[in-house]
């Protein structure tokens, strides 16, 4: 990647001149005094071909006077992939979508030539002085799908290079590790976490703050901070796309928690199917490392703090605190029984505190712009701003990130643009831990209580959007049966209890239900939810108890009328029935269920899990025969 | 309302369980609280001292009429309100073992454990009749590879127990559980069958698991434990002296379970609990001669008397599994006939006994200061030396402790001629002969030559190699196999170190001091009390019977010793005998008579007092 700033060109950090010094040298790599073509190459981009269109342009501009190319993260409308952003000199900059290799070169030309086209463009936006556009495009705080938005832990994302420390700081980065340690106590970090109203943002929303004295209250030779980047929740992808985008911000975030809580070890804990935000996260590591803001005697202060990468296999249930800590230690990925927790005696039998890729990233801010800025985003309860990954029956998917508060409506309708297929229904949060809010509750202020008042979670951040084209059992079904693969199994209410409720949920959409099934789908989801060790198995009934609640009419209508209302499910006939499943455990990545896909609906590299896309995916039924392992499932019924 | 007693006080924290007053200690879980009382909570997955992991959900009580958690993971608190029986906990108890009816093969009827089967106990307590769902438990083909041992898995329940139990208390880690989720199960080592795993076949995880999921087939059908009759006694089969509950039915051995709060911890090793179960050489039911057959013990003694009265010289042997009481009745009768006594094994106590004098003086220590109090030692231990690794096979029970002890953090240093049996779990491998030869050369020096000599000792070295023995407790074992030098090293080195001895030579019973003579060699006649044992003790008998003239054999059972014999006398199994043994920590131990003898002799010492009544009337007689 072309930085202007090399790692290991860069002097050791030991005092705020020093952080000065690098801030000025940010600035100029940020804005170069030329035009700047910065290139979305965060996994979202790269999926949509971003690599190429950076090849393009690189190729194009290759010495060129007047313009530079570089990497950044995501801009967050994933939908509209790749992204290009041109800033000109005097900071005004246009953001183009969908750039392919054909308009990449033609924007090459233009940008040689000094002169932007006004086509295929996002928005505008204005850097630094800037303080009007002269071209005719929308600016980004007035597009619908930002306008809504509070950029306080995406504000990097889409603008540094995250492999650029230098950047980083040119954006106040480390400016509040080095307040914290030059004039706050331990305490008065605290206080200030506290004050601010930070709440963890991995799903359950306890007051950060609060973690973190009770980790300062507990002497001990050793205390350790993890980040829980598991993040296994299907469809979810926050916190990736923040390690990719800004991973500086989430470790500044954890030196700052090590200095008030007296630890002075961290663990990231990242799934190993993230690979560039792991390759991030290891050069800020090994960066920081070099200039002295990871080790011993941070800034002269005497405080040393150190952090490792350990990489997690992928199940959702490690993403639970004990599994993850067994991880780290080395033993099966199982949920044990908390108390005690992990500030008691966390890993290793150490204290320890874990927080959230997204709660960590908070962290910088609140120390820069002050705890009651912060608590003044949200609401009395939770403080700040909260990153959605938006999906389902939408217009507009992507990352989203918005004041605590926000209504739902306005995800939907403002961001969202709008439903897909029929009138909004509701929404799902919380992913398989989650439940749905209905359509009538859709002022819904989104806060950690309402939405738990409601049946439904915050979760980590997953949003479906739900219309009257989709099926509420079988999205019930869908989560159980994702439930089913990732329960580790240690407890028996879960292990046995989500495959005989995913069991009779497939009877249901198969139009074989009785109508006991209503009955036994509560008798069991009440004992997995009470019985059940950890929250992977007391949530899993969440998605089928809360769609019971409002939608009950829809599951009668399969099992008394059989049909299925939104005509969706197998009963239905419609999107999603007859779609296929790889069963991942065991593909072997053989290509022969790709070859055979009449519509290319299945993607994966030769010896590398495959996948089907069950958009694109038309029920023909050929990979199944092709299949040398017997291996691809017709969802919902049988092979 | 029970009275609380002044002990009850001072336990320190009150709380309400079903009403009821309970005292408890600080720390302890609920379930522990209630261990004082009869409150009974179900339990599935916690299990003696392993530690908890709060798997089955069976215990889950109700908190503070709120929040539902499981008593055997939950901590007491001052005050707490805890209710165990309610509807609600029992509907989802329940459930849960509905669930399990459905996925798992509870079909009892079938089963080797029915009757004596923990599941179906709270089948019966959560008045489970019916499954509400239908049955669809995988069929899973049990795993026979291990010949004491079948895995039968569609009975597992998953509750763990199996796994800590070898990996807290055998140390062994042989088990774990392989995929996830309804699939979940049990795995031995990478998922090889059992029979090709590193399973050591203790038997500990069988008495452990709840269900009829593993279980002997030595065992299996025999009869439920209700219809048992249980007697305690130990194993003499080595010098651990490992304490067996030997359940019989109907004048038949059931099975042999380990005592759980015993000194061994209530381990076995394959042979104690499997070996002893099935002995398949033929059994010795009366006297016989060579030339006439089976005779009456009357005649068979009476022969031997005269045998042994006309002989010039006599070498007898004993067995070293034998009781004391029963070893002293053998010496004292062979005494009665000039013979010379030997009890293998018993010349390797009387040459430690003098090393340890040497040393101990050297050091300005009592001999019994140089020995540690038991096997136990080693669970207390910071670091461990371990001469001869042997001991894996011979000392199964103790390899155990030190797995324990290394996986507990204990640095383990193995010297062995062979392969170090403790393999990867060693921190230190030497190969003897190599690394702490010249500190033995040395060390003999100091015994030999007395304290003089010391200054020689390369105490350097010895601490090069073992530096973790200088600090915290240190335990050096020796095997059974070692040389004098060996043991003058042990000793020199935990006299050195302050470490402690913990020997374990092949001797199972060290208890006797009887039997240290030097053999003739080539007697007229040897008498060799074989009784039950075989290998070693049996090959040093046939060793003696070569030399000699006439043969007299004292045995339980046929084996080439016996088809040598001139004469042969009956001799008790080891579940018939009584008496004493000491064990390798010199603890005396009782061995109880378990079944009624049924051969021609009622008791061994019977046969040995009549041959001395043979000599002594000529004497006595007035
Ligand atoms: C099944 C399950 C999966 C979870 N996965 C994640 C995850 O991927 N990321 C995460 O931050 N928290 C996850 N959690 C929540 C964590 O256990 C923990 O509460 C969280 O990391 C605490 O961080 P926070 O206080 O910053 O939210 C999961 C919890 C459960 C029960
Ligand atoms: S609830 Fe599910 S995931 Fe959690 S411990 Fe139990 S079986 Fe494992
Ligand atoms: S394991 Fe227990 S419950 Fe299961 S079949 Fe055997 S006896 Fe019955
Ligand atoms: S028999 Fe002993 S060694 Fe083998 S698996 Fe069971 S507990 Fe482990
Ligand atoms: S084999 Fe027995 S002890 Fe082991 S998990 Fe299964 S039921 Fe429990
Ligand atoms: S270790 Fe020794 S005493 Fe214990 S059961 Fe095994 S043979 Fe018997
Ligand atoms: S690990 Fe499960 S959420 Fe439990
Ligand atoms: S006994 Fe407590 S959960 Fe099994």
């Amino acid at each position: 990647m072309s930085t202007l700033l090399q790692s290991d060109s860069l002097e050791e950090i030991t005092s705020i001149e020093d952080l000065e010094a690098l801030k000025r040298d940010g600035l100029d790599s940020l804005y170069p005094g030329k035009t700047k073509v910065l290139v979305g190459m965060s996994s979202c981009g790269r999926a949509a071909g971003a690599d190429d269109v950076y090849d393009v342009l690189s190729d194009e501009l290759d010495g060129a006077e007047n313009a530079i190319v570089g990497q950044t993260g995501c801009l967050g409308f994933c939908d509209r992939e790749p992204l290009v952003e041109v800033v000109e000199p005097n900071g005004q900059s246009i953001i183009y979508e969908e750039v392919t290799e054909d308009t990449a070169e033609r924007l090459a030309d233009a940008i040689t030539r000094g002169d932007l086209p006004e086509g295929g463009v996002l928005a505008g936006r204005l850097h630094h002085e800037a303080r009007s556009h002269d071209y005719d495009v929308p600016l980004f705080d007035e597009v619908p799908f930002y306008a809504p938005q509070e950029r306080v832990v995406l504000g990097n994302s889409g603008l540094i290079d995250p492999e650029d420390l230098g950047e980083y700081v040119a954006r106040d980065g480390f400016f509040a590790l080095e307040e914290v340690l030059s004039s706050y106590t331990p305490e008065e970090v605290i206080d200030e976490v506290k004050d601010s109203n930070l709440r963890g943002r991995g799903g359950g929303g306890f007051p950060t703050g609060q973690k973190w004295e009770f980790l300062a209250g507990n002497e001990a030779d050793e205390k350790y901070l993890i980040c829980n980047a598991d993040e296994g929740d299907p469809g979810a992808y926050m916190d990736r796309t923040l390690l990719e985008s800004d991973p500086y911000s989430v470790i500044e975030g954890m030196i700052i928690a090590g200095y008030a809580t007296g630890a002075t070890h961290g663990y990231m804990y990242v799934r190993a199917e993230y690979p560039l935000a792991i390759d991030h996260l290891q050069n800020a590591i090994e960066t920081l490392r070099s200039v002295g803001l990871l080790g011993d005697d941070i800034l002269g202060s005497g405080y040393g703090f150190d952090l490792e990468i350990k990489k997690g296999a992928g199940a959702f249930v490690c993403g639970e605190e004990t599994a993850l800590m067994a991880s780290i230690e080395s033993e099966r990925g199982m949920p044990r029984p908390r108390p005690p927790f992990p500030p008691q005696s966390g890993l290793w039998g150490k204290p320890t505190n874990i927080n959230n890729v997204e709660t960590w990233a908070n962290v910088p801010q609140i120390v820069l712009e002050g705890a009651d800025w912060f608590a003044d985003i949200g609401t009395d309860q939770s403080g700040g701003t909260k990153v959605f990954s938006v999906t389902g029956d939408v217009r507009n998917t992507g990352l989203v990130e918005v004041p605590l508060g926000t209504e739902l409506e306005t995800v939907v309708f403002d961001i969202g643009g709008g439903t897909t297929g029929g009138d909004f229904k509701a929404v799902q949060t919380g992913g398989p831990s989650g439940g749905v809010i209905p359509e009538e509750y859709g002022d819904t202020p989104i806060d950690y209580d309402t939405l738990s008042e409601l049946g439904s979670m915050m979760g980590s951040g997953g949003m479906i959007v739900i219309d009257e084209s989709t099926c509420m059992v079988d999205q019930s079904r869908f989560f159980l049966d994702f439930c089913v693969d990732e329960s580790c199994g240690k407890c028996p209410p879960c292990r046995y209890g989500t495959k005989k409720t995913l069991q009779i949920l497939e009877r249901i959409t198969n139009g074989e239900g009785e109508a006991e099934d209503i009955e036994e789908l509560r008798s069991l989801g009440d004992t997995m939810g009470e019985a059940s060790l950890c929250g992977l198995g007391q949530t899993a009934p969440n998605p089928v108890m809360s769609t019971l609640d409002y939608f009950e009419q829809e599951y009668w209508a399969h099992i008394e009328d059989e049909e299925c209302p939104a005509g969706d499910c197998e009963l239905g006939g419609g999107a999603h029935a007859n779609t296929y499943k790889i069963l991942h455990d065991e593909c072997v990545g053989c290509h022969q269920c790709a070859k055979a896909c009449p519509v290319d609906a299945i993607s994966g590299e030769q010896g590398e899990v495959h996948e089907i896309d069950p958009e694109a995916c038309i029920g023909c039924g050929q990979c199944v025969e092709a299949c040398p392992l017997d291996i691809i499932e017709v969802r919902g019924g049988e092979a | 309302m029970s009275k609380a007693t002044d002990a009850d006080a001072e336990l320190g924290v009150t709380l309400e369980i079903n009403g009821q007053e309970v005292q408890a200690k600080q720390g302890e879980t609920i379930l522990e609280a209630t261990e004082r009382t009869d409150i009974d909570i179900p339990t599935l997955c916690a299990y003696a001292d392993l530690t908890n992991v709060g798997a089955c959900r069976m215990c889950l009580v109700e908190i503070d009429g709120s929040r539902l958690e499981t008593a055997c993971t939950t901590a007491v608190q001052d005050g707490m309100e805890v209710e165990v029986d309610t509807d609600d906990l029992w509907d989802h108890r329940q459930t849960i073992l509905e669930l399990m009816f459905s996925e798992e093969n509870h079909y009892c009827m079938y089963c080797e454990m029915e009757g004596d089967c923990e599941l179906e106990d709270m089948f019966n307590r959560a008045g489970l009749d019916s499954s509400r769902f239908p049955l669809e438990y995988p069929e899973i083909d049990p795993d026979t590879s291990n010949e004491f041992i079948t895995m039968d898995l569609d009975r597992c329940i998953s509750c763990g127990r199996c796994i800590r139990t070898c990996d807290e208390v055998v140390g062994n880690d042989t088990l774990s559980f392989g995929n996830r989720g309804k699939d979940a199960t049990i795995v031995a080592d990478d998922d090889v069958p059992l029979g090709e795993s590193s399973c050591v076949s203790c038997g500990a995880c069988v008495q452990s698991c709840p269900t009829g999921a593993l279980y002997s087939p030595l065992s299996a059908y025999r009869g439920r434990e209700e219809d048992c009759d249980v007697v305690q006694t130990t194993c003499s089969e080595c010098s651990m002296g490992c304490e067996l509950e030997v359940y019989t039915n109907s004048g038949r051995i059931v099975k042999i379970e380990g005592v759980e709060d015993g000194p061994d911890g209530g381990q076995l090793c394959e042979m104690g609990r499997f070996g002893l179960l099935g002995d398949d050489r033929d059994r010795i039911h009366e006297p016989s001669i060579r030339g006439e057959g089976a005779v009456g013990v009357d005649v068979a003694t009476d022969r031997v008397a005269d045998l042994l009265e006309d002989a010039e010289t006599v070498d007898a042997v004993a067995s070293d599994r034998l009781p004391s009481e029963t070893l002293d009745a053998f010496a004292e009768a062979m005494d009665d006939y000039d013979a010379a006594v030997e009890v293998p094994g018993a010349g390797r106590a009387r040459e430690e006994k003098r090393i340890a004098r040497q040393v101990a003086k050297h050091f300005e220590k009592s001999p019994s200061g140089l020995r540690a109090s038991g096997p136990r030692a080693l669970l207390d231990a910071d670091s461990v030396v371990v001469f001869d690794t042997d001991i894996v096979d011979t000392h199964p029970v103790a390899a155990s402790y030190v797995r324990r002890a290394s996986k507990g953090g204990a640095t383990l240093l193995s010297v062995d001629e062979d392969e170090d049996r403790f393999g990867r779990k060693s921190d230190v491998s030497i190969e003897a002969g190599t690394g702490l030869d010249r500190v033995s050369e040395d060390a003999v020096e100091v015994v030999e030559e007395g304290a003089s000599a010391l200054s020689d000792v390369d105490a350097e070295t010895l601490m090069d190699a073992v530096p973790a023995l200088t600090s915290g407790i240190g335990v050096v074992v020796l095997g059974p196999d070692v040389s004098e030098d060996t043991i003058v090293n042990a000793y020199a080195l935990a006299g050195m170190t302050g470490s402690k001895v913990l020997s374990l030579p092949r001797q199972a019973n060290t208890g006797t001091d009887v039997g240290t003579d030097d053999l003739h060699g080539s007697a007229d006649v040897a008498y060799l009390f074989a009784g039950d044992d075989r290998e070693e003790n049996v090959d040093r008998m046939l060793d003696v019977a070569r030399g000699a003239d006439t043969v007299i054999v004292q045995a339980t059972r046929e084996s080439i010793l016996t088809k040598a014999a001139d004469v042969v006398l009956p001799a008790l199994d080891w579940f018939e005998r009584s008496g004493t043994v000491t064990d390798a920590s010199g603890a005396d131990r009782e061995i109880a008579r378990v079944l009624e003898p049924r051969v021609a002799v009622d008791s061994d010492r019977e046969v040995l007092s009549a041959l001395s009544e043979a000599v002594e009337p000529q004497e006595v007689k007035p």
